[in-house]
């Protein structure tokens, strides 16, 4: 039975390197950091003192700019697609996000107070609240569901989207993913875990993804949304077509909680699945945007995950959380939209700060600058803490 | 699209006990599971917790400290689905439908409390004396996809995953994508379900400020799935019904097992005491099952 086509209409993201795809583009092509110090508070203190951070309100807490960035991306996802004329039962959104943490603030008058989190508290700090408030601004009244698997949350948003389009439980949509960590409470638990750079001296080097002198990840925040919709349904109502999500395939590690297997096995698995739902050879790919995270055990495990399915074949790979530092949640909806970027283009972006790759790390880097370079298939990968794998291959459009 | 899909096991673990033809029992006779809150100033007076010890076998004991309830509950549910089944853990899928996050049990009071000053938060005390009492391990145990990571390193399940986050219907979405993973071929079997526990202080604060007046509980539910025909295992999943949130109607259990929150609408499914709103076919479908039985 031939499969329609899934196929992406609208394209929108905030990210610390703009606040949206033209301006995050442009600085990923340039090879520019979007990390630097803490301005959201004093962490002059704290073992690490930068991040990948958007800009802020001050006073803003973390649901509030958990919904604005997911709107701000939301809006230009919509630009680009056009007006969504079908019947709103027909629209679906699945979107990738964690609960939000508490403010400081707000966990300090809870201690002070003994006062209770209030009913607003508990909605607006909840997953689904960013998945509600997509709803609400677009109208849609279809199926709804948030995903929460830490790092992979919106990679598997968008692959789920993409099935119930297949399975025609929607028309369009709308997925994507949100995410807000650079607060002082997740600065200390991820610094305690030792999962993050200490290189305080020299922000924009730290994520190092591949490189031998990498030392942890760079906390990140952002939000990606994609409109996805069948081929049939954006042709009929003349959308013009950004690219189609091809492939999609995910897999546990059932290994530990904060590790991957050195072998990359479960990051194989998903890659192999995806690679097998687009009906695509390994040599059909060329270009990866790793998950690449820049710490020790990441990067080599998911360089032996590429080489296991890609063997031979050599597709160009980079990280750009090199330069947007990890946004979890919403990496895997942003990092689909380079991929999209990329093939649109025909430029890859690079990996930067990769001065000494790691010989584990073997690969065909796309560094130290961008390669231009037209490929029809890209991969994305993103793997979470917990062991969940998410991999997803972004086409050109038909 | 028409979905190939069979119910092979269904375990259940709440307040009248493991194994949904123990649980049905006691319900039939008449038991509840509901019993007065010790917790001291709680704000609900009755909760419907499981009884007896909590004691799942674990490959990986290091990881027991990481466990909240609710992952603990799904592990042993998932543990007695497989029981005596021989299938492929790299191609067996697991899909869960979780709370929005483990509920905080107050393991970082103390390093909030020594980040205070004069009544206040300061994150430079938190960079310092704050950061020396912070569980380290606390950003983990707080992902809400940390119960399927335990049950998937715990059994060895290494296929496709999800876990899907947030209100009631969180649980009908996990089971729905399962149903969905094996009919399409994408697994040779998955566990879908989904767990929760509404019994720490943290979680019965919120229980009372949501405004929810039947008592807490807590449960998981796991069915395992398999390719082929049988019981029609809630075909009204593909048709979208349950999309969206507040998808539960009341259900006539409340009163004896509590309310088990995400799990809720499950725990319903497999006792056939729920009603799920534009549904007819829960009931028939346990039934059905029950007959099997």
């Amino acid at each position: 039975m031939t499969r329609e086509r899934v196929v992406v209409t609208g394209m929108g993201v905030v990210t610390p390197l703009g606040e949206d795809l033209p301006s995050t583009w442009k600085a990923l092509v340039a090879g520019r950091s979007g990390i630097g110090p803490i301005r959201r508070f004093d962490a002059s203190g704290f073992d690490v003192t930068f991040a990948a951070e958007v800009d802020s309100l001050p006073e803003e807490d973390p649901a509030s700019l958990k919904e604005r960035l997911v709107c701000v991306a939301l809006e230009e996802a919509m630009r680009g697609a056009g007006p969504l004329t079908m019947d709103p039962a027909r629209i679906g959104v699945c979107l990738g996000s964690e609960s939000a943490r508490p403010s400081l603030s707000v966990v300090a008058r809870r201690y002070r107070t003994g006062a209770l989190p209030t009913l607003a508290d508990l909605m607006r700090n909840a997953a689904s609240a960013p998945t509600q408030a997509v709803a609400e601004r677009v109208g849609a009244k279809g199926i709804m569901s948030t995903i929460s698997t830490a790092c992979t949350s919106s990679s598997q948003a968008v692959g789920e989207g993409a099935l119930r389009l297949r399975r025609e439980e929607a028309d369009v949509m709308i997925v994507g993913g949100v995410d807000v960590l650079v607060g002082p409470l997740m600065l200390t638990g991820f610094s305690l875990l030792g999962a993050l750079s200490t290189r305080n001296h020299d922000p924009s080097g730290a994520s190092r993804p591949f490189d031998r002198d990498r030392d942890g990840f760079v906390l990140g925040e952002g939000a990606g949304i994609l409109v996805l919709e069948r081929e049939s349904v954006a042709r009929s109502r003349g959308a013009e077509i950004l690219a189609e999500v091809s492939g999609y395939g995910c897999s546990s590690n059932a290994w530990r909680i904060t590790d991957s297997p050195p072998d990359g096995r479960g990051a194989a698995q998903a890659m192999a699945l995806a690679l097998q739902d687009a009906g695509l050879a390994p040599e059909d790919v060329g270009y990866i945007n790793a998950h690449g995270t820049s710490t020790p055990m990441n990067d080599p495990s998911e360089t032996r995950g590429i080489q296991r399915v890609f063997k031979g074949a050599q597709p160009w790979v980079s990280s750009t959380k090199s330069m947007m530092g990890h946004l979890v949640a919403a990496c895997g909806a942003v990092e689909a939209i380079v991929c999209a970027q990329a093939i649109r283009t025909g430029v890859l972006p690079p990996t930067i700060n990769l001065d000494h790759p790691d010989p584990g790390c073997e690969m065909r880097h796309v560094s130290p600058g961008a390669v231009e370079e037209a490929v029809d298939h890209a991969l994305t990968n993103a793997f979470g803490f917990g062991g969940s794998n998410g991999s997803l291959v972004i086409s050109r459009a038909p | 699209m028409s979905l190939r899909a069979r119910v092979t096991a269904v375990e259940l673990v709440c307040a009248l006990g493991m194994g949904p033809r123990e649980v049905r029992a006691r319900l039939v006779a008449g038991e509840t599971g509901v019993v007065p809150c010790e917790v001291p100033g709680s704000p609900v007076s009755h909760v419907a917790p499981v009884q007896g010890p909590c004691r799942p076998n674990l490959t990986r004991r290091r990881d027991r400290k990481l466990f909240s309830r609710s992952a603990t509950l799904l592990l042993m549910a998932a543990q007695r689905s497989l029981e005596g089944w021989e299938g492929d853990l790299e191609t067996l899928g697991l899909f869960v439908g979780v709370r929005r996050e483990p509920p905080d049990t107050g393991e970082a009071d103390a390093a909030i409390l020594a980040s205070a000053s004069n009544g206040r938060l300061s994150s430079s005390l938190l960079a310092t004396a704050g950061r020396d009492l912070y569980p380290p391990l606390q950003p983990l145990r707080t992902l809400p996809n940390m119960a399927l990571a335990h049950v998937a390193i715990q059994l060895g399940i290494r296929g496709e995953s999800g876990v899907s986050a947030g209100g009631p219907a969180a649980g009908v979405m996990a089971l729905r994508e399962g149903i969905a993973a094996v009919a399409e071929g994408r697994c040779s079997a998955a566990l879908v379900g989904a767990a929760d526990s509404w019994l720490e202080e943290g979680s019965l604060r919120d229980w009372a400020r949501l405004g929810r007046t039947p008592p807490p509980g807590e449960a998981a539910v796991v069915f395992r799935i398999e390719a082929g025909d049988g019981p029609a295992p809630l075909g009204w999943l593909t048709r979208g019904e349950a999309g969206g949130g507040g998808a539960v109607a009341p259900a006539t259990h409340w009163d004896r097992l509590g309310h088990c929150g995400v799990a809720d609408a499950l725990v319903g499914a497999v006792l056939g005491t729920a009603g799920i709103r534009g549904v007819e076919t829960t009931g028939a479908w346990a039934e059905a099952l029950w007959q099997k039985e």
